[in-house]
């Protein structure tokens, strides 16, 4: 009985402790040096079902403690170290809090320094009215340089900080795997490209799955750049002949250019490759097609076709489109232009349209189309029911900004850029409202708020997924390695 | 022998003779192997790098691993651990076998995992998480004898089974099957039960492909492909030590219940044992690459490269030749390193063109870390990180870890790329090689220059000047006139050395003079390095019309004379090529004439 007494009474003065770790809150006084954390979590915009938004006090090792507040609700988190990691648990009680009230949870950061704690002034995160898809795919990879050894693509769920494996090339026996796409963000059906080792297309429909072998006589190389029609029965890609060049004086350090492309649209029912002469010309690159929300419309880039590498600063891309019937598999013979480059002066990549149908996002360069290099490439974006540009200051910045994606519900983009480090590239999440406002985009949050430290990977090719991809990543690469794959045919329209 | 305690000193002495021999072997013939090795990972004190590593199939023995490799670049190091782990294999298996039979007298059963490795200890493909796993894995052996009770011993086969697999990975498969084969001899009836373990060991091996995926491919999960590099397959010797622990506890469970025998016959049976482990050993040295006295070479070039030990290099070079364009390439970076190129190239040996600029389109990252090298030298910081970026990927992939030469490297150039972006990127490398042990200190030293918070030093101010030179050079095979726009300091010279060099081992002359024309005299070329005064006469000989005034030196002249002199009277000579290296094998007349 007495043993018992004192064990009660130890985990009592335990409990206590912990609660004393956790609630007792730190207060001093105000600093007056600006706050800085990584990430810049600062008056960003979020959607009620993301992941908590884990930072760091940069420059500082020492103690810390933030409180969360909305309305009546508050949450305190403490750190020994700097790192605000907040638990699953309070995270969804302030961001319910923030949700039934005004939106908005306003963060107030307090630090250990030598002379006793101070308190920064607070910050807000703002919490959005509409949600944002469950998941988000990748490809992890090195950035650039055209060599690899270990990659994958990978689904993370953004409402946790669960990534799973959609396929990794040590499955596969290291070759490339790249372009990952889906049709309208839906996880079941998805394709992406195999390189060097088990080439060929996996295209996958729920749990059916094919590969495709898109050489053709016609063809210069494997398709890429795939963008699906919204029906499923179709996929616009690109087909080129990519190359990559050092530039040893040159703040890009490395341009990728095309010395040639084209576009064209796999059927996928009749396993048959289709295009027409205004996609698929010498005269011009065309390149990086997308369809229309309805699919009547595809959108391609294109420039005049020049003497590669040596004129690489002048392939500028303009942005077109072009009429697709789904019905008869027809093209339309009129080229319209949204986008001049020859007025323009730019250079258009990565056209991708809301969902909705009301807004065009692309990357806009000062020349070629492998935006990720060069360090001016910003994000635009045009209303297309009025034709006016939306302004995109809030998501760009210095460095480079390139492909992108929208949510389901089109208000949310995703989106590369490298304003960490000016090399690798990284995961940001922009709110646009209904307004059609872009808001302050946030970094992909991770458990970790030192992960972006250490981890030497680039995310290439994010894109929203309605839900998680249900096949299992072994099972994938065992059917890439086994099967022989389907011939593609090829069709120019008369 | 009668008297057991002379027994035991006799044991003990002949392992710790085994120890000193394979210490003193590997550190004679392999101490380069070790610091080799050591370069492509970094152990790093970080709770969430720990944490990773441990988060694997064999995590415990990678953990140890990268924790003991990071102590090879101190002499000795290495050869010390690769005496001990084996001789600790072999110890262990002793104590299973007279555990087993107390009266086996079976010496080769304990040597023989010993002698199946010991060359495989200086594989570079090799991981030593697999002489870690063995280790682990015949500890746990050894343990599971201790057991007697049926109940004891499913429990303890189960449990050490499954931690077996997360600590050592497929050395776990070894276990289960040295116990299965044990118990089937010891109680057939009951050793049904060895099922379990390895119906444990199947589950966890399926689990972490299929549903952790921490395991790319079967092989992986249930041979020990998994200690040697991704990628690669294995030789088939490499997997006899792993065969052999069952067969030994096989072989142990046959002699159990042998008797005493005579002294005599104990001696004899030991010296013909031992006479088979020479056998083993001897056939392990057979047909492996990586034992060939060219790849020690490689490894030793590597080393002096890496340390900057510029006057060994060359020595090694000048003593045994080289064997390879590789050997030559680093030779030569040694000499681009000692400024010596244009004056000595062709007093080393030189076999073309590869020698001097190796075709990497291939992108194979075996050569990366020396490519970095040879551009660092020359001042073209945009290729020496690029491949120094590829090569530290290679780590990345292999050892899940990172490359600590090329981080280096990266930091280096990243810094002299200078800018925002330039600076930020050489702070994140900075950051992980401050959590190493043997880096911090360099890595902080480096934290000064970044965002030019001190001046750079005359080195990284000579690879930023020299950015526009390479520029140039890729610029002027269309127009050499580029060359008039030199931005001049010590990297243009080598860069344009270098270059002038290329087409020399070419035999291009035409080429070589254009540049020779537009830099001679200017402070890129202030006088003619020997071997390009050479290069001219021949291709003044070749009636070329040459504009401007050489300062080519009489003595050289003379014996320009000589030599054609001498080639002319001697031309039917078969043996002209042997007769004239004495005299002329060190100019480039001698390479261009005789050199295929």
């Amino acid at each position: 009985m007495r043993k018992l007494f004192i064990i009660s009474t130890a985990l009592v003065a335990l409990a206590a402790m912990l609660c004393g770790c956790t609630y007792n809150e730190q207060e001093g006084r105000m600093s007056d040096k600006p706050l800085a954390i990584f990430p810049d979590y600062a008056d960003v915009t979020i959607p009620a079902n993301i992941a908590p938004l884990n930072f760091r006090i940069e420059g500082s090792n020492a103690k810390a403690q933030a409180r969360f507040v909305s309305g009546e609700s508050s949450v305190v988190v403490s750190s020994s170290d700097s790192r605000i990691i907040i638990a699953e648990r309070k995270w969804r009680k302030i961001v319910d809090a923030a949700t039934a009230g005004d939106g908005t949870i306003e963060v107030i950061v307090s630090a250990k320094e030598a002379d006793g704690w101070v308190t920064y002034k607070p910050f807000t995160i703002n919490v959005a009215p509409h949600p944002i898809d469950s998941h988000i795919a990748y490809r992890l990879i090195e950035p650039g340089y055209e060599s690899w050894c270990e990659m994958g693509i990978y689904q993370r769920n953004i409402e946790t900080f669960e990534q799973k494996p959609i396929i990794e090339n040590s499955a596969a026996d290291y070759g490339c795997i790249n372009c990952h796409s889906f049709c309208q963000q839906n996880p079941d059906k998805m394709l992406f490209h195999m390189r060097q080792m088990h080439t060929g297309t996996i295209i996958t429909d729920g749990t059916k799955i094919e590969k495709l072998n898109t050489t053709t006589p016609e063809t210069r190389s494997p398709l890429v750049y795939p963008s699906w029609h919204p029906s499923g029965k179709y996929v616009a890609f690109t087909n080129n002949l990519t190359r990559l060049i050092n530039l040893p004086n040159d703040h890009n350090r490395v341009e990728v250019y095309d010395g040639a492309s084209d576009v064209v649209v796999y059927d996928v029912e009749r396993h048959e490759i289709i295009t027409s002469r205004n996609l698929f010309s010498t005269k011009y690159f065309e390149t990086f097609p997308t369809f229309s929300p309805d699919g009547g419309k595809l959108y391609f880039c294109t420039a005049d076709s020049v003497a590669m590498p040596d004129e690489f600063k002048s392939a500028k891309y303009s942005l077109c489109a072009i009429d697709f019937d789904e019905e008869t598999r027809r093209f339309g013979e009129r080229v319209d232009t949204l986008y001049n480059a020859h007025t323009g002066g730019r250079s258009v990549s990565f056209p991708r349209v809301s969902p909705d149908g009301r807004y065009m996002l692309y990357a806009l360069a000062d020349y070629g189309n492998f935006s990720i290099w060069h360090r001016d490439a910003d994000l635009k974006m045009i209303d297309l029911t009025t034709g006016n540009e939306v302004d995109m200051t809030a998501a760009n910045s210095d460095a480079a900004e390139s492909y992108h994606s929208w949510s389901s519900n089109s208000r949310w983009i995703l989106f590369n850029s490298r304003r960490v480090n000016g090399l690798y590239t990284h995961a940001y999440i922009a709110y646009v409202d209904e307004q059609g406002k872009v808001h302050k985009p946030f970094l992909l949050p991770q458990r970790d708020p030192d992960f972006y430290d250490r981890f030497m990977k680039s995310y290439n090719i994010p894109e929203f997924i309605t839900g998680e991809v249900e096949l299992n990543s072994y099972d994938i690469a065992q059917f890439a390695k086994e099967d022989k794959g389907i011939d593609l045919k090829f069709k120019m329209q008369e | 022998m009668k008297n057991p305690k002379i027994e035991k000193y006799i044991v003990t002495g002949f392992w710790a003779v085994l120890w000193a021999a394979i210490m003193i072997y590997m550190q004679i013939k392999h101490s380069f192997h070790f610091p080799y090795i050591e370069q492509s990972q970094i152990f790093l004190f970080d709770g969430a790098y720990l944490s990773e590593k441990l988060w694997q199939v064999a995590g415990v023995a990678i953990l140890i691993e990268e924790f003991i490799t990071q102590f090879f670049c101190i002499p000795y190091v290495g050869p010390i651990f690769v005496a001990s782990a084996l001789v600790g294999v072999g110890l262990i298996t002793q104590s299973i076998v007279k555990k087993i039979a107390p009266n086996a007298n079976a010496p080769l059963l304990a040597l023989m995992p010993v002698a199946l490795q010991l060359t495989t200890m200086v594989d570079y493909d090799y991981q030593y998480s697999g002489i870690i796993s063995y280790i682990i894995a015949v500890a746990a052996i050894r343990l599971y004898l201790q057991f007697e009770r049926q109940t004891t011993k499913v429990i303890a086969s189960s449990l050490l089974a499954l931690l077996l697999y997360w600590a050592a990975g497929p050395a776990a498969i070894m276990f289960v099957a040295a116990i299965a084969i044990y118990e089937l001899f010891i109680a057939p009836s009951k050793a049904y039960f060895t099922l379990l373990p390895m119906a444990i060991i199947a589950a966890a091996g399926w689990i972490a492909i299929y549903y952790l995926h921490l395991l790319g491919e079967v092989r992986y999960a249930f041979s020990p492909d998994l200690y040697y590099k991704p990628m690669l397959q294995p030789d088939k010797a490499f997997y006899y030590a792993w065969v052999a622990m069952p067969i030994i506890c096989f072989i142990a469970t046959l002699l159990r219940r042998r008797g005493e025998i005579s002294s005599a016959r104990k001696w004899a049976e030991v010296a013909a044992q031992l006479a088979v482990v020479a056998l083993v050993v001897s056939f392990t040295f057979k047909d492996k690459e990586y034992l060939q006295p060219m790849v020690t070479k490689f490894k030793e070039l590597d080393y002096y490269l890496r340390y900057e030990q510029w006057d060994d290099a060359l020595k090694l070079a000048k003593e045994q030749g080289a064997d390879n364009t590789l050997h030559i390439l680093m030779q030569n970076i040694a000499l681009i390193q000692t400024d010596a190129l244009g004056d000595k190239a062709f007093a080393y040996t030189q076999l073309g063109p590869d020698g001097i600029t190796m075709d990497w389109s291939d992108n194979n990252p075996f050569i990366f870390s020396i490519l970095s090298d040879l551009h660092f030298a020359l001042g073209n910081t945009s290729i020496a990180q690029e491949v120094a970026f590829k090569k530290n990927s290679e780590s990345i992939a292999v050892n899940h870890s990172y490359n600590s030469r090329m981080l280096k490297r990266l930091v280096l150039t990243n810094i002299i790329y200078g800018g925002e972006s330039g600076y930020d990127v050489a702070e994140k490398y900075i950051a992980i090689l401050e959590k190493s042990l043997f880096y911090r200190d360099w890595a902080t030293e480096q934290r000064a220059y970044l965002y030019d918070k001190t001046p750079l030093t005359p080195m990284m101010q000579e690879q930023r000047q020299n950015m526009h030179n390479i520029d140039l050079s890729y610029r002027m095979a269309d127009n050499f006139d580029v060359l008039n726009d030199i931005s001049h300091c010590n990297l243009s010279r080598r860069t344009f050395e270098h270059q002038c060099m290329g087409y020399l081992l070419n035999m291009d002359l035409e080429n070589f003079y254009q540049i020779v024309s537009r830099v001679y005299g200017t402070a890129t070329m202030p006088t003619l390095p020997q071997t390009f005064a050479e290069a001219l006469l021949i291709y003044t000989t070749l009636n070329k019309s040459i504009q401007g005034n050489y300062a080519i030196d009489e003595t050289t002249q003379k014996r320009f004379l000589e030599f054609q002199n001498f080639a002319a009277q001697n031309y039917n000579n078969k043996n002209l090529a042997a007769i004239m290296r004495k005299s002329y094998g060190e100019t480039y007349w001698y390479y261009y004439m005789f050199t295929k």
